[in-house]
C-alpha cells in the first residue's frame, strides 16, 4: 500500500449520552476505501470528522500532513478535498449550474471564465450537460444526488469523501458512477460511505467495517467474503434453523450459518460476509 | 408537419458566405431552422469545426453565465464579484426576509407614534438585526448546506462578511424607521449601538452555541434588561428616559463591541465547523 494520505488514531465523537466513535483507527492511501455499517454505526461521523466539518472528542487526524484541528491545517485539507454529505442542502432558486458555481467561488475559483469552464467540465462527467441549467427543484432525485457529486468534483480533489454517493442513482447511473469514481482513484484517495455491498465488492479495493462506532473489520472485499466461507449453502426449501435465509431469483433458498440437511455449499458473496459480521454470528473478526 | 428542406447549396451558402444571402431568404432560412433538424444539420455539416468550436468557445461563457440578483449587483461594489455571489447567497439579504423586516419595523414605528413614546422602538430595533444574523449563518442556511462548510473560503471571514452586510442592511432600514419616530432627537437612534452589540455578542455566543440558540439567548438576555431597568427605573416616563438608552448605557454598549469582537477573533476556528451545531 502507498505511503496514506489520511491517518486517524483513536478517534472518539459523543452527541450527548450517544457514542457515535469509541475509539476508531484508519488509514486510507489512494484507491477507494469503502466504509460499511448499519445506521448508527459512525460512518457518516466518521467521514465529517475527515471532512474537517466536524472536531473529534480525542484522537489524532493527519490528513496530507495536516492537523485538521489547527486554522492553516484546515485551510491546506479543504484545498484539496472534495466532500459529498449524505444529506446536501441545496437553495432551490439555484440551477445546477449556479448550485456547482456557487460551490466553486467556495472553492476559491477566482477567475470566472476558469471556474464557468469547469463547471461544465464536473456537470458533464455525471452526465447533467443537458439540464445544467433547469432549477434544482425541477429535477429528479437522482439528478439531485449527481449535481452534489459533480460539486465534490471541483477542481479534481486528491481526496474525495462521499456519503452514500449512489443513494438514489438508478442502475444505469450507479454503472457510470463506478466507471467515473475508478478514473478518480487512480490518482486520488477515495472515501466511500454505503449500504451497496455490490458496490464495495466492484469498487473498493479495501472495505472497512464501522459497527457500534468501532472498526470491526478491516481487509479487501475478497477477504470480507471469506468470512463466510463454509457458511453459505442452497437448498430447495427453507431451513428454519438457519440463521439468515432468502429465496434467490431462481427460486432456490439462500441459506448463512449452520448448513440445512441436504444442502449445496455455495461461494460467499461480500454481503454474506457482511451480514455475517454485523449479525456477529459466530464469526472471527479481522481488522 | 412541413416537409419541405432548403436546398443543400443554399444551407451551406448561408454557413460559409452569408453576404451572398438576401436578407428576405436568411430571415425565411433562419425560421425554418429554428424548426427543421435536418437543415439544422445541414448547416452544422457545412461549417468547419474549429470555426465552431471557437465560435461557441467565444459566447459560451456568456450564455452560461448564471443569473446576477439585485444583491449581487449591489454588493458588486463592495465586494470582488466572486465574494458579492457568496456573500449575497445570505438568507437574511433575500427579498422576501427583507420584506418581512420592512413590515416588522413599520409595525414597531407605529406602536411608537400611537403611544407617542420612542419604548416600541426602541426595545425592538437591536432585535431585528439580530434576528437576520440568526439565520445567515451556520450550515443549515447556507445555499451550500454542510458541503460549503468543507471548502476553503468557510471560516469565520465569510461568517463575518455575512454579518458585516446583514448589519448594513438592518441598520439602513431601521434608520429609516427612525426617521418616522415621533419627536426626533438623538434618544431616537439610541438603539444602533445596542443592535451591533447584541450581533455581535450573538455570534460570539455562537462559538460555544448553536447560531439559533445563541441568539435567542441574546434576545432574551437584551429583553430582560429592557424590562428590568424599565421596572426598576420607576420614576423615568418610559424606558427611552432611562439608564439604558442613556450616555452610559450607550458606553456600555460602546465597550461591549470590541469584547465580542475579541472573542469571536480568539475562538474563529469554532466558526468553520458544525461544532455545537
Amino acid at each position: 500500500m502507498s505511503k496514506p494520505i489520511l491517518s486517524i488514531g483513536g478517534v472518539t465523537k459523543r452527541f450527548g449520552s450517544t457514542v457515535a466513535l469509541a475509539g476508531v483507527d484508519l488509514t486510507a492511501a489512494p484507491g477507494v476505501t469503502g466504509l460499511l455499517g448499519p445506521n448508527g454505526a459512525g460512518k457518516t461521523t466518521l467521514l465529517r470528522i475527515v471532512a474537517t466539518v466536524l472536531a473529534p472528542d480525542s484522537g489524532t487526524v493527519e490528513v496530507f500532513g495536516h492537523d485538521p484541528g489547527t486554522a492553516d491545517g484546515r485551510l491546506g485539507i479543504r484545498r484539496r478535498l472534495g466532500y459529498l454529505p449524505q444529506e446536501p442542502g441545496y437553495h432551490r432558486g439555484f440551477s445546477a449550474f449556479d448550485f456547482v458555481d456557487y460551490v466553486a467561488i467556495l472553492k476559491e475559483w477566482a477567475n470566472r471564465r476558469a471556474r464557468h469552464d469547469e463547471v461544465r467540465r464536473v456537470l458533464s462527467l455525471v452526465g447533467l450537460e443537458s439540464v445544467m441549467h433547469r432549477k434544482i427543484r425541477q429535477l429528479s432525485g437522482g439528478m439531485r444526488r449527481r449535481v452534489g457529486i459533480a460539486q465534490s468534483l471541483l477542481g479534481s480533489p486528491d481526496l474525495l469523501v462521499l456519503d452514500e454517493p449512489t443513494a438514489g442513482l438508478d442502475p444505469e447511473q450507479r454503472l457510470r458512477f463506478r466507471e467515473l469514481l475508478s478514473e478518480q482513484a487512480e490518482r486520488a484517495t477515495v472515501l466511500l460511505s454505503t449500504h451497496q455491498t455490490d458496490d464495495v465488492a466492484a469498487l473498493c479495493q479495501r472495505v472497512v467495517v464501522l459497527l457500534g462506532g468501532l472498526v470491526r473489520f478491516d481487509g479487501t472485499p475478497r477477504e470480507l467474503a471469506g468470512l463466510a466461507d463454509g457458511r453459505v449453502w442452497i437448498a430447495g426449501e427453507r431451513d428454519h434453523t438457519a440463521d439468515l435465509a432468502w429465496v434467490t431469483a431462481e427460486g432456490r433458498v439462500r441459506h448463512v450459518g449452520h448448513p440445512p440437511s441436504g444442502a449445496e455449499l455455495a461461494a460467499p458473496t461480500v454481503e454474506d460476509g457482511y451480514l455475517l459480521l454485523a449479525g456477529r454470528l459466530d464469526v472471527v473478526t479481522v481488522a | 408537419m412541413s416537409t419541405w428542406h432548403a436546398a443543400p447549396e443554399l444551407l451551406a451558402r448561408y454557413a460559409t458566405e452569408p453576404e451572398l444571402v438576401d436578407n428576405a431568404t436568411a430571415s425565411s432560412l433562419e425560421a425554418h431552422l429554428l424548426a427543421c433538424e435536418q437543415c439544422r444539420r445541414g448547416v452544422a455539416d457545412a461549417v468547419e469545426p474549429a470555426w465552431m468550436v471557437a465560435s461557441w468557445d467565444a459566447i459560451v461563457d456568456d450564455v452560461d453565465r448564471p443569473r446576477t440578483t439585485m444583491a449581487e449587483r449591489f454588493l458588486g461594489w463592495f465586494f470582488p464579484g466572486d465574494v458579492a455571489r457568496v456573500v449575497a447567497a445570505t438568507p437574511a439579504l433575500r427579498l422576501s426576509w427583507l420584506a418581512a423586516v420592512v413590515a416588522v419595523i413599520a409595525a414597531a414605528v407605529v406602536a411608537s407614534r400611537t403611544a407617542d413614546d420612542l419604548t416600541p422602538f426602541l426595545a425592538f430595533a437591536p432585535l431585528v438585526p439580530l434576528a437576520g444574523v440568526a439565520v445567515s449563518f451556520g450550515p443549515a442556511p447556507d445555499p451550500a448546506g454542510e458541503a460549503a462548510l468543507a471548502t476553503p473560503m468557510h471560516g469565520a471571514g465569510l461568517v463575518l462578511r455575512r454579518t458585516v452586510v446583514v448589519l448594513a442592511t438592518s441598520l439602513v432600514v431601521l434608520l429609516a424607521g427612525t426617521v418616522a419616530l415621533p419627536g426626533l432627537e438623538w434618544r431616537a437612534v439610541g438603539w444602533v449601538l445596542p443592535a451591533i452589540g447584541l450581533s455581535l455578542v450573538a455570534l460570539a455566543l455562537s462559538t460555544w452555541l448553536p447560531p439559533l440558540t445563541a441568539s435567542v439567548t441574546a434576545a432574551i438576555g437584551w429583553e430582560t434588561v429592557v424590562v428590568g431597568t424599565g421596572l426598576i427605573d420607576r420614576v423615568s416616563s418610559g424606558i427611552a428616559e432611562g439608564p439604558l438608552f442613556s450616555l452610559a448605557g450607550q458606553l456600555v454598549w460602546a465597550l461591549l463591541i470590541p469584547l465580542a469582537l475579541a472573542v469571536v477573533g480568539m475562538r474563529q476556528l469554532r466558526l468553520a465547523t458544525t461544532e455545537a451545531r
